[in-house]
């Protein structure tokens, strides 16, 4: 009998022979590492001049990537040499076992043939069987024991090569960038950090896609065949070279065709991914010392397509400022265009617009600075995205050092008119007050009653009650207010924490904690005067304050250091009574008050059908005329037609109308 | 170490630098050789834990090696052309 103990799957031999040639080849590049660092050396003395400098840096990148890769193999090699050593330990064993398991098979079947020997050949087989059993019983514990120690030594040979997994996996990803291990990732990596070599591999790749961009092939074709050089398009030599290869005219043709799709469909397979890697390539591309003249012809005339696929592509992708200077102003030079789908509006050029400053503040904050650039934007309809992507280009703007460069415009534009700002836009002025929270606390009204939001004409409107309008439009949007009391609390603690402020210091900062409830408070109010049962569904509590808590920590405090415990005490304590005092309580009273508006509704309509259905009854059998049904109330006259087999409602109610 | 006549800010030793050259050159070719040999790398069994992730390393040790031993030729390349470029010019500036 052969003993069911198999050989492990991997042979020794095979990943001798791995960790020999990876050991050899770690050994071998960290040789020339150190070759080629001393060629690096020696350099300087020989050669001095603008190209040698390029050649000495590129010889310590790949004297280190050298050195990178000899670890990693190394690594690797080593990891093999663990799994060989357990292989060579259970390879004994296994013989070992396999041997002793046939030597007890082997016996109890010689002690089974002689102990059912003497048995005549008709012997029932349950006698023969019984004769067998104790010679079996003897052995089969010893050949319990091989089976579980073949068990353990496969357990810890299973175990080693998942170690094995384990560290080559760790090793390969030392040599890929983030994501998929594939083959671009490490060329990118390599690309990345090898300036002579990687910026001709970049270039080769986009002078490809260029030739495919030029192909003219169908454009489901085209955007397939350009979605594999999706890998580089965030390569800024990659987005270079096809930029120039391409040609300005050619790129907003590459930008404005696709757009038509989007007439009949407001999202095509396909659209978003195209608009995606033009947008990244764009950014790429220009986004270190850009080729301005470029640029300058590729905005130089504004079609209604290529300001749309602009647009599209610009909410992909990490500009620079100087490109968005190019690109922007063209764009806004058409403010009021609010997409191309009138059902459900997509395309706007300046959600596009937005979307770049949002992550750009250097640019957001040169482009927004202009105050009639301001107003015209707050004051346009943004149907696509009622205002988000501005409001979030304006907390970018605050982003900045000084942060309160557009405090005053901003202010000045929202607090003139509150209710003109789009209500995205809330969210996104909340953070930008929040970042702005030392001017917000020097500014605010310090007269206890604060100002009404909506004032009437001829008054004026002076910056302290603009800012307060302006709080008012901005804690619209929960995130908003969130972002606002998260930044003062974190700015009372910097207060606190600086030691030795002033008793009216604090005595300011606690009050403005009331003045800006007072302004919350409003603003709940006049969003529940205008919301319906679902927005308030949605209106979380514990959801509003976690993010107010989690903000806190997000934020930089230009007056000091904040200690934590102190920042959190604040804002813990500041969220518990503000959860309470101005979300909860409204709120529950407002659901009261609806439920018991809604329950006298129901009540009248009920009073309304019974009314109703009592006058059908009368008209149908009117007092003192014969009736066919002994009770004349709605249900009965309903129920008794039905067991007279009337079952035509129309003719029992209305008999005088039902046809026939 | 002679001053070029071309170029009065670089100072280049032809000879030198032919000399790193040649070294550079060398070195990208042994590379070449290396990958070779990390492509006939063995795989382990199919069946193995270890099998796919021993291939994955393989596969990225032999891509990796191929791109330095192309960095390594087109730098060697540089070198090259840079080093014969500026011998040229000194011989020219010699020779005046």
């Amino acid at each position: 009998m052969t003993a069911p103990f198999c050989d492990p799957p991997d042979d020794p031999e095979t990943v001798t022979q791995a960790l020999r040639v990876a050991g050899q080849a770690a050994g071998r590049l960290h040789e020339q590492s150190r070759l080629i660092r001393q060629v690096g050396s020696e350099l300087p003395a020989a050669w001095r001049g603008p190209t040698a400098a390029v050649a000495v840096t590129e010889l310590a990148a790949v004297a280190s990537l050298l050195n990178d890769a000899a670890g990693t193999l190394r690594a690797g090699s080593a990891a093999l040499a663990e799994y060989r050593a357990a292989l060579a330990q259970a390879a004994p064993v296994i013989d070992a076992l396999r041997s002793r398991y046939g030597e007890v098979v082997q016996d109890r079947e010689l002690r089974s043939a002689q102990a059912v020997a003497p048995l005549s050949r008709g012997a029932p087989a349950e006698m023969r069987a019984a004769r067998t059993d104790p010679v079996a019983e003897q052995a089969q514990p010893e050949l319990d024991a091989l089976t579980d120690r073949f068990g353990a030594v496969t357990a810890d040979l299973r175990a080693a090569a998942h170690r094995l997994a384990g560290k080559l996996a760790a090793a390969a990803d030392a040599l890929h960038v983030a994501g998929a291990p594939t083959p671009l990732g490490v060329t990118q990596r390599f690309a990345g950090a090898l300036p002579v070599w990687g910026a001709p591999v970049a270039e080769r790749a986009a002078r490809d896609a260029a030739a495919a961009a030029e192909s003219g092939l169908p454009p489901d074709q085209l955007r397939q065949r350009l979605q594999q050089f999706s890998g580089w398009a965030d390569v800024p030599a990659f987005g270079r070279a096809f930029l120039h290869d391409v040609g300005p005219e050619r790129f907003a043709a590459l930008l404005a065709r696709p757009v038509q799709a989007l007439y009949g469909d407001p999202d095509p397979p396909g659209l978003a991914a195209a608009f995606a890697l033009l947008g990244r390539i764009l950014a790429a591309g220009t986004r270190v010392d850009p080729d301005r003249a470029w640029l300058g012809s590729l905005v130089h005339t504004m079609p209604d397509n290529l300001r749309i696929g602009l647009g599209l592509a610009l909410r992909h992708g990490r500009y620079g400022a100087d490109a968005l200077e190019a690109l922007i102003p063209p764009l806004l030079a058409h403010p009021g265009d609010p997409g191309i789908w009138i059902q459900r509006p997509v395309g706007d050029p300046l959600v596009g617009a937005m979307s770049a400053l949002a992550g750009n503040p250097v640019a957001a904050r040169r482009i927004l600075a202009d105050r009639d650039r301001l107003t015209v934007l707050l004051h346009r309809r943004w149907a696509e995205d009622g205002g988000r992507s501005l409001g979030f280009a304006l907390a970018a703007a605050a982003a900045g050092d000084p942060p309160d460069l557009l405090f005053e415009p901003v202010v000045d534009a929202v607090g003139a008119d509150p209710d003109a700002l789009p209500a995205g836009a809330a969210t996104g002025l909340g953070q930008f007050l929040g970042a702005n929270i030392e001017a917000v606390n020097q500014s605010l009204p310090n007269d206890q009653d604060v100002p009404l939001p909506h004032l009437g004409p001829g008054r004026r409107l002076d910056h302290r009650v603009r800012l307060a309008r302006t709080l008012f439009a901005a804690m619209h949007s929960r995130e908003g207010s969130a972002a606002i009391y998260a930044h003062q609390a974190a700015y009372a603690g910097a207060v606190i924490s600086r030691g030795h402020s002033l008793e009216a210091e604090l005595d300011g900062v606690a009050e403005n904690y009331g003045r800006l409830a007072g302004i919350h408070q409003r603003a709940i109010v006049d969003l529940a005067d205008r919301a319906d049962a679902a927005d308030e569904t949605g209106a979380n509590a514990d959801t509003w304050i976690s993010m107010a808590q989690f903000a806190a920590g997000l934020i930089p405090v230009t007056a000091g250091p904040v200690a934590g415990l102190v920042k959190g005490q604040v804002i813990g304590s500041a969220a518990a009574k503000l959860e309470d005092e101005l979300y909860r309580k409204p709120l529950e009273r407002r659901t009261k008050a609806r439920h018991a508006a809604a329950g006298k509704l129901i009540d009248r309509e009920l009073a309304a059908s019974e009314q109703f259905s009592a006058q059908l009854i009368e008209r149908a059998y009117p007092k003192g005329a014969p009736a066919p049904f002994g009770d004349l109330t709605f249900r009965t006259v309903l129920h008794q037609a039905g067991q007279a087999g009337q079952n035509d409602v129309t003719r029992v109610l209305l008999p005088d109308r039902a046809p026939g | 170490m002679s001053d070029t006549a071309a170029d009065p800010a670089t100072v280049i030793d032809p000879s030198a630098v032919h000399r790193l050259a040649r070294s550079v050159s060398r070195g990208a070719n042994e590379l070449r050789a290396e990958e070779s040999a990390l492509r006939a790398m063995p795989a382990l069994s199919d069946s193995s834990a270890a099998g796919p992730a021993l291939r994955e390393f393989a596969g990225l040790c032999v891509r990796a090696a191929e791109i330095l031993a192309g960095s390594a030729a087109q730098l060697a390349t540089t070198t090259h052309d840079s080093a014969s470029l500026w011998c040229t010019i000194d011989r020219a500036a010699g020779g005046r």
